[in-house]
């Protein structure tokens, strides 16, 4: 084409083109060497790596899968110019919501009549949570939409409200989840109420003796059907067109509004399985968890390679940007270093990779 | 002639794996040799008895011969100023230990905190267990969510010791902690005390719990609730989660006093949240004279309860002892002389009130310890705390 011939002319063409693939898959690379220092860095009594043993690298799995379900979510909201601040409230709530709905029972006044609600089954609690999932992220969406403020605003408030309901709801308390048949004992200091239905547990538990994690296969799974939408469908394509250049989507007819609120509410469903899977791995619905998990999840996005700006950025990313996070938690862990510098590692990597992005050459190929 | 040599040497080497497989297989079984611990040694009280199959699961091979141990401790929460005496006490401990031992064998004590963080605490038990090390000490941020990690590095032949927090159930090696029911029970019965000599009829009490997983909340909840029954005019009218923080028991004390002039008791489940109650009571303008404070843990420090006792600010408190030193002192049991330990050992606690916050001070060595004036009774509960 003539701005090809235009542009091989130029004496650093072939520079760019390998700029251009280095960050494409920035977030690849990044994972490439942060598992090599990994590998390098780690422990090796009596000549074992201990970062590649297979109960270690199935840790990694495990913890990652939450942020990187998180993740998932907050790459579709960040593709669209918006971001969530509440994802890490949503969890808790949905933590409290699920942990109540499975062991108590409560009598609910409804129109005259007295009904009792609780003790559920896994697989309405699943539905109905992801549900109250959804709305959270419609009214994030809605209400940026309606009163036309950004995102951020919304979501902060929504951060706020999200906890405080949880606490609410718990009055404070930290509801323990006790699964199993009813011949078990049961202690003082766990459930005070009976048992809750033992699928539950399969949420957060491993595959009988391979030890593979439920939730990393969740995230997998996960991030294969959103990473499908976001490369082969409409849907995915309006997402980077309105997340590129909104005002141009708009004119061509494609209702920008009505698809942030649906990434709103995608986000939200997906903090709420997140928040399932925390549940059920820690046996525990209680509002003082999941705090600043939020933070984690925009950092594996940035990470990743999205532009904070919107229109830039993969599924594929933001998961290696998961996993990046989680084998510095390790591969620190590991060596016994104290959580404190895990916190400064994680913000210097994030500025890190914004700063990356600026150096990124301005023309990419189509 | 020659394959005949080579058979020789193959026949030979064969028994020679027989024989060996055969001889370490029988140290492996020799699970059974676990020596029994000494009553008069145990320094606290025996709950419940030793396991008959020994600390770790049976099937477990004794934990091998090292020159040198790696003990993990997962720590709940650093921040706490109970916790860092706990995380203190741990390490004065083991250098105690090693000089003891003179470096042979030696033992290294590694702490990672989880700043109230589940997830956090249960990735820092996997850590351990990935590591390798010879003993885990965990002193868990809450029960049902640290039950599976604690399961799992028992089951996986780790000796487990719990301090002061229990799990909900009993797949460890020993629990330590002193009584929380007790010691609830004790402040119960003081507050009964007190409204009876003021005759306050109805006394209202302001309870602040701790964190509501952790078993020393539910423990001092329970206790407290069976001591004021002791005097049937105390009713307890307002109760809140501090979460065991003192800046969080700040914020949730101040509406509550304003909005009941009519408490006479608060009654906190650790000294941070006293403290944080009677700072809340001052910024909100209340006599807190009127109002009697009640925390638990007591340490010596210049922060700490019996000074705070001593200064009038708290009217009661009382010594809980960290159960860091006799953690290190069984842990050297267990993996060095294969002692097994009972499964739940009780530590002694002691009240602080106004009339032997000075005994205290002194017994403890808190900064405002008058020389000299330890009484017999101070001394005694010094060495059996200590």
């Amino acid at each position: 084409m003539a701005t090809d011939l235009i542009r091989s002319s130029a004496p650093n063409f072939n520079r760019k083109r390998w700029l251009n693939f280095l960050f494409r898959f920035q977030s690849l690379f990044g994972l490439v060497i942060i598992l090599i220092l990994a590998v390098l860095f780690s422990p090796k009594p009596n000549g074992v790596n201990l970062f590649l043993s297979q109960r270690n690298l199935l840790n990694i799995l495990m913890f990652a899968s939450e942020v990187g379900i998180l993740a998932v979510g907050m790459t579709l909201v960040i593709l669209i110019g918006g971001i969530d601040l509440s994802v890490g409230s949503v969890m808790a709530f949905i933590g409290v919501i699920a942990a109540d709905l499975l062991m108590n029972r409560h009598d609910v006044p409804v129109l005259g009549t007295i009904i009792t609600v609780g003790g559920w089954s896994a697989l309405a609690i699943l539905v109905v949570c992801t549900l109250v999932g959804a709305l959270i992220g419609f009214v994030n969406g809605w209400s940026a939409e309606r009163f036309k403020v950004p995102s951020f605003v919304t979501t902060l408030a929504m951060m706020s409200i999200a906890r405080g309901l949880a606490r609410a709801w718990s009055n404070n308390n930290s509801i323990p989840i006790a699964l199993g048949s009813s011949g078990e004992q049961l202690s003082q200091y766990g459930s005070s109420g009976g048992f809750g239905d033992p699928v539950f547990g399969l949420l957060g538990g491993t595959i009988g003796n391979t030890g593979l994690p439920i939730p990393g296969l969740i995230m997998i799974v996960i991030a294969l059907i959103f990473g499908f939408i976001l490369t082969y469908t409409a849907f995915g394509r309006r997402l980077y067109a309105a997340g590129g250049n909104p005002v141009a989507t708009r004119l061509s007819g494609i209702a920008v509004g009505r698809l942030r609120i649906y990434t709103f509410m995608i986000c939200g469903a997906l903090a709420a399985i997140a928040g399932l899977i925390h549940a059920s791995r820690l046996n525990q619905g209680s509002p003082n968890e999941s705090i600043g998990y939020e933070l984690n999840a925009i950092a594996a996005v940035v990470i990743g390679g999205a532009s904070l700006n919107g229109g830039k950025g993969t599924i594929a990313g933001c998961i290696a940007g998961a996993f990046i996070l989680q084998i510095l938690d390790n591969i620190l862990g590991l060596n016994s270093v104290s959580a404190n510098v895990q916190l400064v590692v994680k913000g210097l990597l994030v500025i890190l990779a914004v700063a990356l992005q600026q150096l990124r050459p301005s023309t990419e190929s189509a | 002639m020659r394959t005949a040599r080579l058979l020789k040497t193959l026949t030979i080497l064969l028994v020679a794996c027989f024989a060996y497989s055969g001889l370490s297989s029988r140290a492996v079984n020799a699970q059974g040799g676990w020596t029994p611990y000494d009553p008069k040694a145990v320094d606290g009280t025996v709950k419940t008895d030793a396991r008959k199959e020994g600390p770790i699961p049976a099937g477990c091979p004794f934990p091998a011969v090292k020159d040198k141990y790696v003990i993990g401790f997962a720590q709940a929460n650093s921040a706490e100023p109970w916790r860092t005496a706990m995380n203190a006490q741990l390490n004065a401990a083991v250098d105690a230990l090693n000089k003891q031992t003179a470096g042979k064998p030696s033992f290294t004590l590694t702490i990672a905190d989880a700043a109230q963080d589940n997830a956090k605490q249960v990735a820092d038990i996997e850590n351990f267990l990935t590591q390798g090390v010879d003993l885990l000490i965990t002193s868990p941020n809450e029960a049902s969510p640290l039950t599976a990690a604690v399961n799992k590095a028992w089951k996986a032949c780790v000796p487990v010791i719990l301090l002061d927090r229990n799990i909900t159930n009993t797949d460890y090696s020993m629990f330590i902690g002193a009584d929380n029911v007790a010691i609830g029970k004790m402040a119960g019965q003081s507050v009964a005390k007190y409204c009876k000599d003021k005759s306050l009829k109805p006394c209202n009490v302001f309870e602040i719990d701790g964190l509501s997983g952790t078993s020393g909340a539910v423990d001092r909840r329970d206790g407290f609730a069976a001591g004021i029954k002791d005097n049937p005019d105390v009713i307890i009218k307002v109760t809140q989660n501090a979460n065991w923080l003192r800046e969080k028991a700040v914020e949730i004390a101040a509406p509550v006093l304003q909005a009941n002039p009519d408490l006479h008791v608060v009654y906190a489940e650790n000294d941070p949240m006293a403290e944080g109650a009677y700072l809340a009571a001052k910024q909100t303008g209340i006599d807190v004279k009127k109002l009697l404070f009640v925390g638990v843990d007591a340490l010596p420090t210049p922060d700490g309860g019996i000074v705070s006792v001593l200064q009038g600010r708290l009217g009661a408190t009382f010594v809980y002892p960290t159960g860091g030193k006799q953690a290190i002192a069984w842990a050297k049991q267990i993996l060095v002389d294969h002692i097994n330990p009972p499964l739940w050992v009780v530590l002694p606690f002691s009240g602080v009130f106004p009339e032997n916050a000075q005994e205290q001070c002194n017994a403890y060595a808190c900064p405002l310890a008058k020389a000299g004036a330890a009484t017999m009774a101070a001394t005694m509960i010094a060495t059996a705390t200590k």
